[in-house]
């Protein structure tokens, strides 16, 4: 389309025609990708925030990272309720005194190790 | 006699032959395999780049030396001299095999699945492709022919792959010196970019959280690679080269039915090549070739391609930004540079800087591989044009 050596305006024509090339066939993909999703995907059914308030044992913890521990709490209550952690909120956790008597937790304790 | 024998080894040797030029470069290439073992600076290509530097520009080694022929007595060209071994192995690069089949694996190891959820992070891939173009118009002011300016400013796309598969197709000349100034600066991504960034935005727009993205069916990630490749080379013939190797190389990943080779393009394939690529570009860097006036230009302009690449991308980020109603965070414009994954790890850690709890990685993530379609396309167009 050029000889050897091109002008300045000449880059500029293919400046332009280069950028609207580019331009053109990626808004043609970003609107075919529209298509597929409006064919494709549907929309899941948004659950319902809920606030739950449940008791959870939780271990002994340093007061320094008690945030990281609360993050802990909450990703795994959701996890237990099968939601996202966006859908809880965690206002309060309690600490639930364990009532096994000492026996039964020894019992427990040697069950467990004579498994490894 | 055995005062012979011992002239004739030490003529034999290269230091003998050793030039200064020759000193210059096996310095160079010292240099570079600091910064890829010390500073681990894009490692896996630098590496065997250096050391094919190192190799090539070792006088008498004769590892990239072309085959000799003669004209024998039936006026049938015969070998006299086999080629060396490096010389063999750049016919990879020289006739173009070696890129598409680096596509292939990364196609295999890139998850689309971003760009599915966020279309319009295309048009970021799209506009940071502007530093290809800005270079090439530098790059024909300073005097450079359309196919060298087209291969210098393919820089800019920052994709080692793209950029030495147009530069073999239009320049092959400068090969090395366009191969080294576009993966050094590929590692240098998270120290250019941040300064342009941070310039281009303001702190608020920099603290935008975005939305989480909506989860993509696979469907979707099966029939986008065949549909992009359809459409693209239909629209561009000259890409398909490229875009339809990436493209199979991820529909090995979503399609889920041949593990097997999907597992061998992402590793062993894309592994093989990359050492083949790397030691055979680095080979092209003869003394002879790489000290050059020209180099220089070329480290410059290259330079300026990543630095207008990201400005656009930054700037076009603040137009989506803005027309979206402050949805978008404009930190995600400067991934479409492809450099992937590094740009988008940039676009996050500059984001997490102002507001710790944003996470931009799946964001910057769309923009980014679109930037390795866009600076596809923008090489066939190049290629077309001056090929």
């Amino acid at each position: 389309m050029f000889g050897e050596t091109i002008s300045l305006g000449e880059g500029l024509i293919v400046t332009a025609l280069g950028m609207s090339v580019t331009f053109v066939a990626l808004i043609v993909l970003s609107l075919m990708l529209d298509l597929l999703r409006i064919l494709f995907y549907k929309e899941p059914q948004k659950a319902p925030v809920q606030i739950v308030q449940q008791p959870v044992a939780e271990a002994e913890a340093e007061e320094d990272n008690m945030e990281e521990l609360v993050a802990v709490i909450t990703a795994a209550v959701a996890a237990s309720l099968q939601t996202s952690t966006h859908n809880i909120i965690v206002q309060n956790i309690l600490r639930v005194g364990d009532t096994t008597p000492t026996w039964g937790r020894a019992g427990r304790v040697e069950q467990m190790n004579s498994r490894f | 006699m055995f005062l012979n024998v011992i002239e004739n080894f030490l003529s034999s040797t290269g230091f003998v032959a050793l030039t200064w030029q020759h000193l210059v470069m096996l310095g160079i290439a010292c240099f570079f395999l600091y910064l890829a073992i010390v500073k681990q600076y894009e490692p896996l290509l630098l590496l065997p780049i250096s050391f094919g530097m190192l190799l090539t520009n070792i006088p008498l080694g004769g590892l990239m030396d072309y085959p000799v022929y003669e004209i024998g007595t039936d006026g049938l060209p015969h070998l006299k001299q086999l080629g060396g071994v490096l010389y063999y192995l750049y016919q990879g690069v020289k006739l173009g095999i070696f890129p598409p089949l680096i596509f292939l694996g990364v196609g295999a190891m890139t998850d689309f699945g971003p760009l599915i959820a966020n279309p319009r992070s295309l048009l970021l891939g799209a506009a940071a492709q502007f530093g290809i173009f800005t270079t090439f118009i530098g790059a024909v002011a300073l005097g450079f022919t359309g196919q060298e300016a087209a291969s210098i400013g393919i820089i800019g796309g920052a994709d080692g792959p793209t950029a030495i598969f147009l530069t073999s197709k239009l320049a092959p000349h400068l090969l090395g010196p366009i191969a080294v100034a576009a993966y050094s600066y590929m590692a240098l991504v998270p120290v250019i970019q941040p300064p342009i960034m941070k310039a281009l935005t303001t702190k608020e727009e920099r603290m935008i959280k975005m939305e989480q993205l909506r989860p993509v069916t696979k469907i979707e990630k099966i029939l986008f690679p065949i549909i992009t490749t359809i459409l693209g080379a239909l629209l561009l013939p000259s890409a398909t080269g490229l875009l339809g190797m990436l493209m199979l190389g991820n529909l090995f990943r979503e399609s889920g039915v041949v593990d097997r080779i999907f597992k061998t393009a992402q590793n062993e394939l894309i592994n093989i090549v990359t050492i083949f690529l790397g030691v055979t570009v680095g080979a092209t860097t003869s003394a002879d070739k790489f000290l050059k006036a020209q180099t220089i230009m070329i480290i410059a302009l290259g330079m300026l391609a990543f630095a207008v690449g990201t400005a656009a991308g930054t700037i076009f980020g603040k137009i989506m930004s803005k027309l979206s109603g402050g949805k978008i965070n404009p930190l995600i414009g400067s991934a479409g540079v492809s450099a992937v994954p590094m740009a988008a790890r940039v676009s996050q850690v500059v984001g997490q800087k102002e507001n710790p709890s944003n996470f931009l990685l799946m964001h910057a993530m769309g923009p980014n591989v679109a930037g390795v379609i866009g600076s596809a396309i923008a090489a066939g167009v190049l290629l077309s044009i001056f090929g």
